[in-house]
């Protein structure tokens, strides 16, 4: 029964917590404009992410180590240090991006500017940080994050081609601007394949205290969970594709998100978009972060832990103190929180490739995995992961220059 | 070494950060891509009135949607002013960002006042005016296409 319980909590929490301003609003913009095309990318994203996210709750499961804990140990301190501090430096823009999008909620529900919101918005992600739990952190938030379930039923009432739709899902040439394209759809792995997911998932694993028992749980949260959500990421797709190209609108900014369920679901619709334009993002930055702490804890031998008082992790909750005060600073500086948001995306596609080889090495090392090393499958569905982001690591940058 | 490698990984990433952000604040864009961005920001303004109308969002939430609109625009117009004279359809861009612009700042100030009957009369207006812009856009992007073919 605790585990059907467990299960449960888990599935909600992967659906609840998927959608953040990246994934928002690059699957807005890829909806907007080139309607259903982009479809693929959403897919692939979540399939990546679903395979990553397993293979790390596999590793903390049977290793008892996280990733940054595993790579360091295996690779050196050196080696180690330098995928942690590009995902460090890329999850701190992602960060801010993601505050910046809970600043934009508050402003369309009170007219108050954003860089009044950053500080408040950033004291009580501390505050929940601070007092609560690992539970309070992944789950809490989750469970409010169940609010952005109104884009599945926004895309249902819409009644899109849903054959246009499944047709998106295979990959294509664009009919246009195909430079804008693969833009967009480096954005969308971007905000999908995101570094500190699996990094967060990894230590939650050991903050659980996961052993081998729970490997069939990992298996659905991470898989059929993320499923999920990602479908849940392909609705916004649609919804934009449906609301705004009819109307010839691109999106430039959060406002044009915020009302793409006004038409169908009236009132509601906006309220219930900007309130997953605040839950979201807001426990992105709760998860970065501590995802970061996790980081820089488990790479110079800290003590670490969300479910201990805050003075027996003294270093570690210092660390996840600053960085949420100083990711206060883009928006209070006058950066806007969409182009924040589409630079940190393609930046985090650009680093997949330092964080993901090292981890492919683990998952078939038997001293870390024992028996439940990778199969072909999972070797070739995460070789292809990573031949996938080192293409988009060598092409995103120039695209930003084109298409951006 | 692992401070001169922490220290290559920050200004590799900083660096690339900056020239992306830099590279957004641009020259200026191509006349087919400014008429479509100004359609967008037009049908955007017209979108939120007329849901405003319906009380579908709240009047704080249209007028800080209309400011942004009006920002945009006056971001884009100062870009499109760089453009060269002979540029394909400058002449018709600049009129149709002149007018959206104004129509979306009476707009606004309907919309500070809490006018819904202002409001009403001026967005079909501005709809007109933002297809008109998109419609723009689309021809130069065509003729841009064929020309490069």
């Amino acid at each position: 029964m605790k585990r059907i319980l467990e299960v449960a909590l888990g599935l909600v929490t992967s659906i609840g917590g998927f959608l953040e301003i990246g994934s928002i609003t690059t699957a807005a913009q890829g909806g907007a404009a080139f309607t259903f095309q982009l479809g693929w990318a959403v897919a692939l994203g979540t399939i990546c992410l679903a395979l990553l996210l397993e293979m790390s709750g596999r590793l903390a499961a049977i290793s008892k180590h996280t990733i940054v804990d595993a790579i360091r140990e295996r690779f050196g301190f050196p080696f180690s240090l330098f995928p942690s501090v590009i995902v460090l430096v890329v999850s701190f823009l992602v960060m801010a991006s993601e505050l910046g999008g809970v600043a934009l909620a508050l402003q369309f529900v009170t007219g108050i500017g954003i860089r009044w919101w950053a500080l408040p918005i950033a004291a009580v992600a501390w505050l929940l940080l601070w007092k609560g739990t690992f539970g309070m952190v992944e789950q809490g938030v989750s469970l409010l994050g169940l609010v952005t379930l109104v884009f599945l039923v926004g895309a249902i009432k819409l009644h899109p081609d849903w054959g246009a739709v499944a047709h998106g899902l295979v990959p294509t040439m664009p009919s246009h601007e195909p430079a804008h394209y693969w833009f967009i759809a480096v954005s969308i792995l971007g905000a999908s394949i995101t570094p500190y997911l699996f990094i967060f998932y990894s230590s939650g694993a050991i903050e659980d205290k996961w052993d081998s028992s729970y490997l069939p749980i990992n298996r659905i949260t991470a898989g059929v969970g993320t499923l999920f959500g990602g479908a849940l990421s392909l609705m916004v797709l649609v919804v934009a594709g449906s609301v705004l190209v009819p109307r010839g609108i691109q999106v430039d900014s959060v406002e044009q998100v915020a009302l793409l369920l006004t038409h169908v679901l009236g009132r509601w619709g906006f309220i219930l978009v900007v309130a997953s334009l605040a839950i979201g993002p807001f426990g992105a930055v709760a998860e970065i972060a501590l995802a970061s702490a996790y980081i820089a804890a488990e790479e110079l031998g800290w003590n670490w832990s969300e479910d201990v008082a805050p003075r027996d992790a003294a270093r570690f909750s210092m660390f996840y103190t600053v960085l949420v005060f100083l990711s206060v600073l883009p928006i209070v500086l006058g950066l806007d929180p969409l182009k924040l948001t589409m630079i940190s995306m393609v930046l985090t596609a650009a680093s997949l490739p330092v964080s993901v080889v090292p981890f492919l090495l683990l998952m078939n090392d038997e001293r870390y995995v024992k028996e439940h090393k990778n199969g072909w499958i999972g070797n070739t569905a995460v070789a292809l992961i990573v031949l996938m982001s080192c293409v988009l690591a060598v092409v995103s940058i120039p695209l930003q220059f084109m298409g951006g | 070494m692992p401070a001169a490698c922490v220290a290559r990984a920050c200004g590799a990433t900083i660096s690339l950060a900056t020239a992306c952000l830099v590279t957004a604040c641009g020259g200026p864009p191509a006349p087919s891509e400014a008429a479509q961005t100004v359609g967008s920001w037009g049908a955007t303004a017209q979108f939120v009135t007329e849901r405003w109308n319906q009380s579908a969002v709240s009047r704080k939430f249209t007028v800080v949607t209309l400011r942004r609109a009006g920002s945009e625009l006056e971001a884009l117009a100062k870009k499109v002013a760089q453009l060269p004279d002979t540029a394909n359809g400058r002449a018709t861009l600049v009129a149709g960002l002149r007018e959206i612009r104004a129509e979306i700042a009476a707009l606004d100030t309907a919309a500070v006042h809490d006018d819904h009957a202002t409001a009403a009369r001026i967005a079909p207006k501005l709809a007109i005016a933002a297809a008109q812009m998109d419609t723009l856009g689309q021809r130069l992007q065509s003729q841009q296409q064929a020309q490069s073919k």
